[in-house]
């Protein structure tokens, strides 16, 4: 038997030993994760610092935070949570208990990705933690840093049985995969759900991906340009460009593409200063391969702003491009950095076709001081989420669930979504053994004619 | 195949599935293909599995009749947006969760249920304000037939499609891109349904089936027990997927529940079972011969008798089975009931928990307790307890498998929930810009703080403590921005 496999039946093991059924035990290993977190935090921006060009404020902002709340939320709601859920009865069922029993399902993989690296392992980890699974983690191997780390210091914190890390690349995650699972939760790309999915069919494995897509940001002519402006530039360039649920490009009226460019521009410099790369709050691209690709992105295009770069440090410059066509190559693959290309349409409903047109993004973003315009939106596409009047933040409500729908995934999680996606909600009707005649009429010989109904 | 799907999913694209007048109108259309085709559909159940007029109205048409009003009445109340609870940051905003159809749905059903298990899924992915293509299994293929004749004189042609068809049909079927898949049937097809779903990344629902257990305890009315067990171990000639498929029990009451059950099968069936109206038969011969297999080397307490020409299986207890051997290695979807001793309870969750989740368990005991202990100890897709098959009943209850018996779950709302897509909107205004300074670059280690004290407050102190809240928040932001920090 492989390492790997060892590690997974070792972890599948202590599961059946039932020590993650009381609740006090779940607690007990969030808190765990709670110390971690707070004792270690240097640590944790050391290795997001060295993946990601991350700092103290960035790091904890965009991702530590958000497990911070997640976990003091878990904690706080789970008896709640754990509890069996009482249904609606009907006439036959009045003297019956009927319930919903949310039980664990037993060893769940999670699959980190590298551009939040720490959050998106961590923050499923904890739902799956709270509903009395055991997991494996498997970071991402791009975000080499924090994979050590994770591994290095949650099993000072953690049952080291039942929560292993299993480092490496592509050949690792390939055997993992071929390990049988109870619920594998994966963020990263469509291509690798595909194959991820592809794997837990073996299984019957149930899966929830979180994946990406091209995040449409419309621009209506009549809102307040600055504050959309700025709104936008802060979730576009954030961690350079590489969130999921970033807009990925902007419709607006021709009449008001050079306005918005001047105000990007302005925010931009706000943010980060003349020349980004001096500033500390600007991130750098994961590897060489995700820069060639960013830049390859920018031939042929007008660059209103930015578009220069320099492999060396892995860094792109925030750039503008302006009058994109959308058959050139900047539109049809997910930007995932800093470029964020204008596409004119002349109407509402012409961006709304554009929409339409591609795959089911992870977000769609709408700027309109007019509720209209935003119902009317919403109402003619589909997409994972939606924030109206700013971007990302739809993702930081714990009670809404995050996930995608078509190409940007199946399935969500955060907050008690996190809960549910990582149990099995089992039907249970308990009857007593009375009552018998009521049930004469079930039992066979039927009438000799069909009664009238 | 290609075109077919094509046309449904232009239909879709026309939009005239997303008002809800539309989609109830579709319902009421299905109620009255039901109540006025009631005889054509009973006689084409009847013909499938031998199954009296009776027995398929009761066991099949019941159900579709009452989940289609159950839709139609709660549609406006599911179809609505759900408001969400804010946080700090969003106090003053819009949040709500919106349930929207997926597009083109794929049902895929079964043989031994084929009119509830074809249609039931189908008002739900109606109800969602999807189109929908169904594929009726072909082995029941009365039912296939019919349905693929009614449908599209009560339903909108383009919207809601039949296609019939073998494997064949149904693997170029599969090639096709759909935005949901809800497949019943065996495991083994339901890892191929899910694989060709992968391609797509095609979410599923898959009713797959197992080896539903049920104990009986010695503190029990055995009478009562076994009656219902008998009722349902042998509706529709024990092919129903969360038939109890064997009994656990001790040793000591192996004889009166063979005794109990024997006497049952007699009220039910009288003396000869044979020519009882109420009594089906084996849908096929490979299901026949398969079941007939299951029977060598086992101590048959009563039953046993078969008739190939008409498929006939006699009711049949079976004893002191051992687990090792074939009856006990596969989903018997047969009138065949096997007795496995067992010591006492502990050793009845062992053994439930050496094999793959089930589909259902059932447990009868006087003694709660136990009964929730026996829950808290096994996994299952439900549960019944002093019963069988009655937690498919309540519509309330989801519907579904875990592990190997499946993933997802339906029956009423959770219909509805499965084949949208539930969609969460966050609605703020370009205003009360103030409250994000905290949140731009360039960062310092007083925002820092600021987040720290903001982000990690407990928000249960009312709308008035939020707003103050907020304020603060402005101010800090006005502050740090003014220098002062």
């Amino acid at each position: 038997m492989s390492a790997i496999s060892e590690v997974v039946q070792r972890a599948r093991a202590a599961f059946n030993s039932g020590r993650t059924r009381p609740l006090q035990f779940r607690v007990q290993q969030l808190e765990g994760l709670r110390r971690l977190i707070r004792e270690r935090e240097k640590d944790l921006v050391g290795a997001l610092a060295a993946d990601l060009h991350k700092n103290e404020w960035t790091a904890y902002y965009e991702e530590i935070v958000y497990v911070l709340e997640e976990i003091d939320y878990m904690i706080r709601k789970l008896p709640e949570w754990a509890a069996d859920e009482p249904v609606e009865k009907t006439p036959h069922t009045q003297q019956d208990e009927a319930y919903i029993h949310s039980e664990p399902l037993g060893v769940v993989l999670i699959i980190g990705t590298w551009n939040y690296p720490f959050n998106l392992t961590i923050q499923p980890m904890v739902g799956a933690i709270a509903a009395g699974n055991a997991v494996v983690l498997k970071p991402s191997e791009l975000s080499e840093n924090t994979a050590s780390l994770l591994a290095a210091i949650l099993p000072q914190y953690l049952d080291q049985d039942l929560y292993p890390v299993i480092n490496g690349g592509v050949a690792e995650t390939t055997e993992v995969l071929k390990e049988r699972f109870d619920h594998i939760l994966y963020t990263g790309s469509t291509g690798v759900g595909r194959v991820v999915m592809m794997a837990a069919a073996k299984h019957l494995t149930p899966v929830t991906l979180e994946l990406g897509g091209k995040n449409p940001c419309y621009v209506d002519k009549d809102c307040d340009l600055d504050i959309a402006c700025r709104r936008i530039a802060w979730g576009k360039f954030m961690n350079s460009g590489q969130t999921c649920a970033a807009p990925d490009y902007i419709l607006c009226d021709p009449s008001i593409q050079s306005q918005i460019v001047e105000k990007l521009k302005k925010s931009l410099k706000e943010f980060y200063g003349e020349d980004a790369k001096k500033s500390r709050d600007y991130g750098r691209i994961i590897n060489s391969q995700h820069f060639q690709r960013v830049m390859g992105l920018l031939e042929g295009q007008k660059v209103a702003y930015g578009g220069t770069g320099d492999a060396a440090t892995r860094y792109i410059a925030p750039t503008i491009l302006t009058d994109v066509d959308p058959q050139s190559p900047v539109m049809q693959e997910e930007v995932f950095g800093p470029v964020l290309p204008i596409v004119c349409v002349r109407s509402l409903e012409e961006a709304i076709q554009l929409i339409t047109q591609r795959e089911k993004p992870l977000a769609l973003y709408v700027f309109s001081p007019n509720d209209k315009v935003i119902k009317k939106m919403i109402a003619e596409t589909s997409s994972g989420g939606v924030t109206a009047n700013d971007v990302v933040v739809h993702i930081t409500v714990h009670s809404l669930p995050y996930g995608g729908v078509g190409d940007s995934g199946m399935g969500s999680y955060h907050g008690r979504k996190s809960f549910e996606t990582f149990s099995h909600r089992r039907s249970c009707l308990v009857r007593p053994l009375l009552n018998e005649e009521t049930l004469r009429a079930r039992y066979p010989p039927s009438p000799a004619k069909m009664p009238r109904h | 195949m290609e075109r077919e799907v094509q046309r449904v999913r232009a239909a879709f694209g026309s939009g005239r599935s997303r008002p809800l007048t539309f989609r109830r109108r579709q319902l009421e259309a299905l109620r009255a293909m039901v109540q006025e085709r009631e005889k054509d559909i009973l006689a084409a159940i009847g013909a499938d599995l031998s199954k009296s007029e009776f027995n398929a109205y009761s066991q099949e048409v019941i159900s579709v009749l009452g989940e289609i009003d159950l839709m139609l009445e709660k549609l406006p109340e599911w179809a609505a947006a759900k408001p969400a609870q804010r946080n700090l940051l969003t106090m003053l905003d819009e949040a709500y969760i919106q349930p929207e159809p997926l597009g083109v749905v794929l049902i895929i059903g079964a043989w031994n249920y084929p009119f509830v298990l074809t249609i039931q899924p189908l008002i739900g992915a109606i109800a969602a304000g999807n189109a929908v293509i169904i594929k009726p299994s072909e082995v029941s293929e009365n039912t296939a037939k019919l349905l693929a004749k009614l449908l599209p004189q009560y339903l909108d042609q383009d919207l809601y499609a039949v296609v019939n068809g073998g494997v064949e049909e149904t693997t170029e079927l599969l090639k096709q891109r759909f935005d949901h898949i809800l497949y019943t049937g065996n495991t083994a097809v339901g890892k191929i349904v899910m694989q060709a779903a992968a391609k797509h990344l095609t979410p599923v629902t898959l009713e797959l089936g197992g080896k539903s257990p049920c104990f009986v305890d010695r503190d029990c009315d055995l009478d009562v027990a076994c009656r219902r067990i008998a009722w349902g171990k042998f509706m529709n000639c024990g092919q129903t997927c969360i038939a109890p498929d064997y009994v656990l029990c001790e040793p000591s009451l192996q004889d009166q529940i063979v005794r109990k059950v024997q006497e049952a099968v007699k009220e039910f069936y009288g003396e000869n079972v044979k020519e009882s109206p109420d009594y089906e038969r084996i849908v096929n011969l490979r299901h026949f011969k398969r079941i007939q297999s299951l029977l060598e080397g086992q101590k048959i307490a009563f039953g046993g008798e078969m008739d190939e020409a008409t498929r006939y299986i006699a009711p049949t207890v079976l004893t002191d089975v051992d687990p090792d051997t074939k009856v006990m290695q596969e989903e018997i979807f047969g009138p065949i009931l096997p007795i496995v001793p067992v010591k006492n309870a502990d050793e009845a969750i062992q053994f439930i928990n050496e094999r793959e989740k089930p589909l259902a368990f059932y447990v009868f005991s006087h003694n709660s307790k136990l009964i929730k202990r026996m829950i808290d100890g096994t996994s299952s897709g439900g549960v019944t307890g002093n019963d069988v098959i009655m937690h498919f009943m309540l519509s309330s209850l989801p519907f579904g498998g875990v592990g190997s018996s499946g993933m997802g779950a339906y029956h009423g709302k959770h219909s509805f929930d499965t084949f949208s897509h539930q969609r969460p909107c966050l609605l703020k205004t370009l205003k009360r810009e103030g409250a994000n300074q905290l949140r731009y670059p360039p960062n310092s280690q007083s925002k820092v703080d600021w987040a720290k004290f903001f982000l990690l407050k407990q928000f249960n102190r009312g709308k008035l403590g939020l707003l103050l809240l907020t304020l603060l928040g402005v101010l800090a932001a006005v502050l740090i921005k003014g220098g002062y920090y």
